[in-house]
């Protein structure tokens, strides 16, 4: 037996002990420990409430002035110029929060089924974040600035002085959270801010039980918090707090436009255990009603559905005033995913219950100011997070729909305008296959179906009416991230297979140079044993770049024999030539059984590999000797 | 809030009403993907939820199970345990990275092989702790099935996280010698 036999196993423990363990431990003899523990929570509390008391009356004047917030939601009702706000067709705001109120509870009792209406959706000196769009900045766990290198390790940020090359003296920075379970998830650190993204737990729910008999009643086990603490890097190894921004729910991804930061997060709207006349008052709201630095939002900045009590929330603020929110909407679009071009939001999600559908709902943006726009609705999921992109104000989509079974998978490619209106289709594609990867370059995109080869598909999409599939090209084992390597080649990262059995890490370029006919120039395989990599869905931690001709990534190796059982780490940094094809520059075993945790990054000459408090570092003249 | 009994929520997988998994999904939606989360990459979690609801579609009736929370748990984590990448730390989410070392103690240093199924294992894991106190039980179950964090369990029993760790490490170090006892490793 080994520890996962062991930890599968635990699926046939006794039905009773599972049950018996379902619910938040509470026991009698634990009331003195839990009243011990509240006080010390209380007094921490206390002390973190007085220090923010002045800063609080502060917030609350600008909140005032700001429309975003009302101090009294009853009277929006009354606001004669209120008026309802849509986006898209199936999301709508609400009069008032006993709208709200009724709203929750209709959709409680709403014996109808959801129906998706069918709209018809360097040369760099420096290395930075692998991100989707140009110009649109996205927040990581590592982080550079030229002269130093900015990690984050558990509940602090390590910084690493990087100006004379060689790392140098190493500081870490514990922020002062509010709990100890805080949890950093994501950064960003550019002109002297840093800004760390922080998973809060804001307060445990109690237990609602009939007294009566012990029937087991919905309840919701804590409240999540994204906080934004946001730094003065004036001093590097001695980071000045300058505000925080929160916002209910749990992280989910942000971006940041020039000097302003897009946050968004997950949250379900609960509608509180107390009758509608009693949540809606004032000092209520922030039980129910998603909050932004502990206010309500105000009912027109929340787009209600029929689609379940399932969330975006998201805040805008600039890092030059991190305590003041530009704008805040709360979208009911279920469980979804969210894609940003430069100046439009995307949200989409998916729908598996009755068939496979995604909602794409757009919202413009500009300084931090949002404007709901239009949806749409396509069959099937849209399998890659490249897969969907905004090109001159048209949207275009890949999707994959199947049925639960997994057979009869069908690919399209949608194009819709800037009302989201569908204006051209390309369907049919790679019947059985889902998509894996994508990109958009020009006027062309390049997308991996796979089931047991991996055909690589280029569309042009410079007539939008009318997108049209130029070349194919068929290839054993199948990509799953792909990057532009220059005006005529794409490479592509994944594996190789023998059947659907993935036996090796396959890199490969693809010259592109006649689309109609694309071709396999080179491919490296790392085969002999089985290898997982996270570049499949952490994009971020791939490193291209052509000029300087790095490819980096990082992948699980795990080996099996008579005598090992290992399990590790390592980086691959790699580079090209049509001539050698694809050389390994050095493999580099990491520290951490994880290569989620690491990223690598250059600054001029010297390369590093940096994640979870450890930094390798070479000289990229020195290893390319 | 009105609070739907599980009763009238199974009553509506019996009835084959169209609202069953809607209701599901909204009554214990979130609770479920933190649970999958925990142990998988979100995207995949998210996946495994779905394919949770449309097995309980599939088996209810007439199935009626005792306890539909726990059984919807249940079904998750066998689903999730399929879905995970064995050979691979980074797919698999990083509290069952930390789970499966802390259960590597229990297994028994002997070269010998086991040739049990994982229902026997079930079983034998199910003896164990019913012979144990309850805290300590459900502190076991909490922590290995449902995934629940050192802090979490530290928070629940208003204790120290050490305390957590040294409970948890003390009933590892019982259950790998009743695990040799019972005869587990052999050979």
């Amino acid at each position: 037996m080994d520890k996962k036999d062991l930890f599968k196993g635990l699926n046939y423990i006794d039905d009773n002990l599972i049950s018996e363990a379902a619910e938040p431990y509470n026991s009698e003899n634990v009331q003195t420990g839990k009243k011990v523990y509240k006080n010390k929570r209380k007094n921490k509390l206390l002390k973190v409430a007085a220090g923010l008391t002045v800063a609080a009356a502060m917030i609350m004047a600008v909140f005032a002035a700001n429309d975003i917030f009302k101090e009294d939601g009853l009277n929006v009702a009354d606001d004669k110029s209120y008026k309802q706000k849509t986006l898209g067709n199936s999301y709508a705001t609400m009069s008032s929060y006993k709208e709200i109120y009724k709203k929750i509870q209709s959709i409680e009792n709403n014996k109808t089924s959801y129906d998706y209406r069918n709209v018809l959706e360097d040369n760099m000196a420096d290395s930075s974040t692998n991100i989707m769009t140009e110009g649109v900045d996205e927040s990581d766990i590592v982080k550079a600035d030229g002269k130093y290198i900015y990690m984050v390790e558990s509940g602090d940020i390590i910084i690493t002085d990087i100006s004379k090359g060689e790392p140098g003296s190493k500081k870490t920075i514990t922020p002062d959270f509010e709990l100890p379970s805080d949890e950093i998830k994501e950064m960003y650190v550019s002109d002297g801010k840093m800004i760390l993204i922080v998973n809060h737990i804001k307060e445990h729910n109690k237990e609602h039980n009939n007294e009566e008999n012990d029937d087991i009643y919905y309840i919701q086990t804590d409240f999540e918090e994204t906080v934004c603490y946001s730094y003065d890097l004036s001093n590097p190894e001695k980071p000045k707090i300058i505000g925080k921004m929160r916002q209910d729910g749990i992280y989910k991804t942000s971006r940041r436009v020039g000097n302003i930061v897009y946050l968004f997060s997950s949250y379900s709207i609960n509608r509180p255990d107390m009758g509608v006349d009693e949540a809606v008052e004032s000092g209520n709201l922030d039980k129910w009603i998603p909050t932004v630095n502990g206010c309500a939002l105000d009912c027109d900045r929340i787009f209600m559905s029929e689609n379940g009590i399932n969330g975006t929330m998201i805040t805008t603020f600039d890092v030059s005033m991190p305590e003041k929110s530009i704008d805040a909407e709360y979208v009911m679009n279920g469980y979804g995913n969210v894609y940003v071009s430069a100046d439009a939001i995307y949200f989409y999600s998916t729908n598996y219950m009755n068939r496979c559908v995604t909602e794409i709902n757009k919202m413009s943006f500009s300084k931090g100011k949002l404007k709901g726009e239009k949806s749409t609705s396509i069959r099937g999921m849209i399998p890659d997070v490249f897969a969907i992109n905004e090109q001159n104000e048209n949207l275009i989509v890949i999707s994959t729909d199947y049925n639960y079974s997994g057979s009869d998978m069908v690919n399209t490619l949608y194009v819709f305008n800037s009302e989201m209106k569908q204006i051209g289709i390309l369907n049919g594609i790679a019947l059985g296959e889902r998509v894996y990867a994508a990109r958009f370059i020009g006027n062309l995109v390049y997308f991996i179906t796979y089931k047991q080869i991996d055909p690589l598909f280029v569309a042009d999409i410079s007539n939008p009416a009318a997108p049209k599939m130029l070349g194919e090209l068929e290839v054993e084992g199948f990509s799953e991230y792909l990057h532009k390597w220059d005006d005529n080649h794409i490479l592509g990262i994944g594996y190789m297979t023998k059947g659907v059995e993935k036996t090796g890490i396959k890199i490969t370029m693809f010259d592109v140079t006649d689309p109609e006919n694309p071709i396999e120039e080179n491919c490296m395989i790392i085969d002999g044993k089985y290898n997982g990599a996270i570049f499949d869905d952490e994009y971020k931690s791939v490193l291209v770049n052509p000029d300087k001709n790095i490819i980096g990534f990082a992948t699980d190796e795990y080996i099996t024999g008579e005598d090992t059982d290992d399990s590790h780490a390592v980086y691959h940094h790699l580079k090209y030539d049509k001539e050698n094809g694809f050389t390994i520059v050095r493999d580099t075993r990491l520290p951490k059984d994880n290569s989620r945790l690491y990223r690598g990054l250059y600054c001029g000459d010297d390369f590093y590999i940096a994640g979870a408090g450890d930094i390798i570092h070479y000289s990229l003249s020195e290893i390319m000797k | 809030m009105k609070d739907l009994k599980e009763e009238e929520i199974l009553d509506l997988y019996f009835s084959r009403s169209d609202d069953a998994l809607r209701i599901t999904e909204k009554v214990y939606g979130s609770r479920l993907l933190r649970f999958a989360s925990n142990m998988i990459c979100n995207e995949d979690a998210m996946e495994c939820v779905n394919d949770t609801y449309l097995a309980a579609w599939n088996v209810i009736p007439p199935e009626r199970p005792h306890n539909f929370l726990s059984w919807l748990y249940k079904v998750l984590r066998n689903i999730v345990c399929d879905r995970i990448d064995w050979n691979t730390a980074s797919k698999r989410g990083k509290r069952v990275n930390v789970l499966l070392d802390e259960l590597a103690e229990c297994i028994s240093d002997s070269k010998a092989s086991y040739e049990g199924e994982l229902s026997e294992t079930g079983r034998i894991i199910s003896d164990f702790l019913n012979s144990m106190d309850k805290d300590k039980r459900i502190m076991f179950v909490r922590r290995y099935w449902y995934g629940l964090s050192i802090s979490e369990l530290s928070k629940e029993y208003a204790v120290s996280q050490s305390k957590i760790k040294t409970t948890l490490f003390r009933i590892r170090k019982e259950l790998k010698e009743y695990l040799i006892k019972e005869g587990v490793y052999y050979g």
